[in-house]
This record gives structure tokens, sequence and C-alpha cells, in this order.
């Protein structure tokens, strides 16, 4: 992921109209929280990019700042590369900070495409868990055409990436020094994997996305990297495969959620086919909790659903216990005195 | 917005996005409105009050 200026010029750049939260983002935006994954972003701006201009003339001008990756949404005018960042947290702080300096908002904005990027390279069945996980567990519901996921790496000769939702890395510059928790729940000081990344074209994103995101991320990358959330890592995986064989929806795993090299003629259709259906599956979930509102109350009333059988429902519990179940597991692990 | 339709089925519209009913919504604080300007009076002029006075 390649950003051709330093952290620390960004940060002096923010701080000039957002002091407060820069100040606390530059003192802890490599911290590392939960021994959850760093989170690294990028921001396609798909009008003429105006708002940023400022903030690229100062770290150097588009020249040097945004020419350098020939990666982007086919439809964007800028692809703004962010320097990776220790935690969830530090990424919306990231986000507050630019949308304070150039004045407009960067979450929930139908203008600006995010792209999430997580370090390393996941296999073809959990980039399928992740894009689905992120899905069902956003706060939005979206619909997709799939101008929504073309990239001008989409037939690129060295590194097609096709058109999908889940995006592997170009093999460009990797941020490899972030704590990573080993299987005994030791702090290494960087990953056990040299490059590689699983990114996610999240469209209009949230701060719930982020979060979920990186939850995700952490639980399927210990399970494929043996680190220390390696054994919730594999529980996860079975829960989920569990939820969407119950909905009928365990085919959906089988789809090219992400463009492996040995990808045939034809992947890009029968993974935006899958997308499809998960999209119509939730579209169609939301209507019957409507529904159940409905007779359940004879009238309609804003509370959120308590169906016991939702996908939409189980996939929020499952979320909330797998992040429960690591704040209270590596409190113990820094209560133990394993902390570096 | 995407308006779909079957033969013998009323057209639905489909929204490009729709909240999930699964997450509460939260109810943002109503954001303060600014308090109103304090009226400061008008500087009187000191030499025309005390010329009334003397008169």
């Amino acid at each position: 992921m390649s950003y051709a200026y330093r952290s620390q010029d960004l940060f002096s750049l923010l701080q000039t109209k957002a002091p407060v939260t820069t100040a606390t983002l530059a003192a802890n935006f490599r911290r590392n929280e939960y021994g959850l994954l760093s989170v690294g972003l990028k921001i396609h701006c798909l009008d003429n990019g105006e708002k940023f201009k400022e903030l690229i003339e100062g770290l150097g001008g588009a020249s040097r700042i945004l020419d350098v990756n020939y990666f982007k949404d086919a439809r964007a005018s800028l692809c703004l590369v962010l320097p990776p960042v220790g935690s969830a947290t530090s990424a919306i702080h990231l986000i507050q900070c630019i949308e304070q300096y150039i004045g407009s908002p960067v979450l929930a904005n139908s203008q600006i495409q995010l792209q999430l990027c997580s370090p390393g390279r996941l296999s073809a069945r959990a980039s399928a868990l992740l894009g689905i996980a992120f899905y069902l567990g956003s706060d939005t519901l979206r619909r997709y055409t799939q101008a929504d996921l073309r990239t001008t790496f989409e037939s690129s000769f060295n590194h097609p990436r096709g058109i999908r939702l889940v995006l592997y890395d170009a093999e460009g510059d990797f941020d490899r020094n972030f704590t990573w928790w080993n299987y005994r729940g030791g702090h290494e000081p960087e990953f056990p994997f040299a490059s590689g990344r699983t990114d996610l074209l999240i469209g209009p994103g949230s701060r719930l996305d982020i979060e979920n995101i990186n939850l995700v991320a952490t639980l399927l990358v210990h399970s494929e990297y043996d680190g220390y959330w390696s054994g919730l890592g594999q529980e996860f995986r079975a829960e989920m495969e569990v939820i969407l064989r119950r909905h009928i929806l365990a085919g959906l795993l089988d789809a090219p959620w992400v463009r492996q090299p040995w990808a045939q003629f034809g992947d890009d259709d029968k993974f935006f086919a899958a997308l499809q259906e998960l999209v119509a599956y939730a579209y169609g979930e939301s209507t019957r909790v409507k529904q159940r509102r409905l007779l359940q109350f004879g009238m309609w009333r804003n509370v959120h659903a308590r169906s016991p059988n939702g996908i939409l429902e189980e996939m929020q519990r499952l979320l909330f216990k797998y992040r429960k179940a690591i704040e209270r597991q590596s409190r113990l692990v820094a209560q133990a005195g394993e902390s570096p | 917005m995407m308006r779909a339709h079957q033969p013998g089925s009323q057209p639905i519209d489909v929204p490009e996005t729709i909240p999930n009913p699964a997450i509460p919504r939260t109810v943002p604080n109503p954001v303060p409105r600014p308090s109103e300007p304090i009226k400061v009076p008008a500087p009187q002029q000191l030499t025309t009050h005390l010329s009334g006075v003397c008169n």
C-alpha cells in the first residue's frame, strides 16, 4: 500500500484544523487493541475531489501523492491512500480528523467509497466469510451493481483483481511492524507474514463497518496464521457456516468472492450472482421484520428486530459474542503479565 | 431506486440502501441551538447626557 508521505506530515497538517482529535491520534496511532489487526484505509472519491485538494497539496501535490498509485475505483477521480494504523479506533479517529480538515463527511457519504485493508491474505473460503459477515453485519444493507465493484485493476496484466467485493493486494509496500499476538499470547513486534492483504470495498462505510471488519478479519487471519485468536477464529468460522446452512445460504461460500490466480472465465458473474442472492435474502429479511412488527403491534413502531431466527439478528449476536470474548480474554492476557 | 416488476404483480421500488433492522437506531442528541446574542445597550453620548442633567 503506497503512500508517498510520512504519517507525521499528515498529522501536522490535520492538526491545523482538528487539533484535539489529531493529538489523540498521533499519540496512539500504532497502538494495538485487544490483539486485533492493524487497519489500512483507501478513500476513493467519486466526485471531482475538490474537497481533498488542500489536503493533497499540503502532502506534496497530486503528482506525488496520487499518481504513484494506479489502483482506484474505476469511477473515482482520486484514491487517497492513508497510512495504516494500529486499531479500528485509530482508523475512525483518522477519518474524523480528515472530515474536520476537509469540512465534509467521509463516512456514510455516497460520493466516497471506502476500502478497508487488513493485513494477511485470506483463503478463498475465509474471504467469502469476511465479505458475507461485513454485509450482514453492516448498519446499512446495500444493493450493488457490478459498476460499484470495478477497479482499475479489474483486468490488470500482472495483478488482475476482477469485479469483487474482496480484493487481494497488488504486492506493493507492506508495513508489517504492528504488534501480533502469537499462539501463546506473546506480543511479537511484527506480523508473521512479510506481505499480503485482504481488502474490502465497503462503499459508503460507517464506524460499525470498520469495527466489524477489523474483528472478523482478525478472527479469520489468526485462524489461518496460527495467531492467538486462532481457536476463537475456528469457532467463529464454524458458527457462521452453521448460520448460513440454516438459511440455505451455505452455497454462497463456494462462489469466488476473491479473485484467485487460477480464476476461470465467468467467475466475476458467479461471484456477483452469489452477492445478489445474499442481498436479496437480506432485503427479504428486512421486509419480514417489518411485517412481523406490523403483526405484533398492529401499527408501525420504531423498535429493532427481535426475531429469534432472522439472519441479520443472528449475525449481530455472533459479532457481539466474539467481540466480548476477545475483550474479556485480552484482559486476562494483560493480567497474566504476558505483555512485553 | 430500482423498480422491480413481474407480469401479474404490483411493481415494487427497491431502494439502493436500507437500514439494517437488526441494529437499533440511536437517536442523535439534539444539537443545542445557539443562544440568543446578548443585547448590549448602545453607548450613550456622555456629553449629551450630562448636558441634559445640567439643563
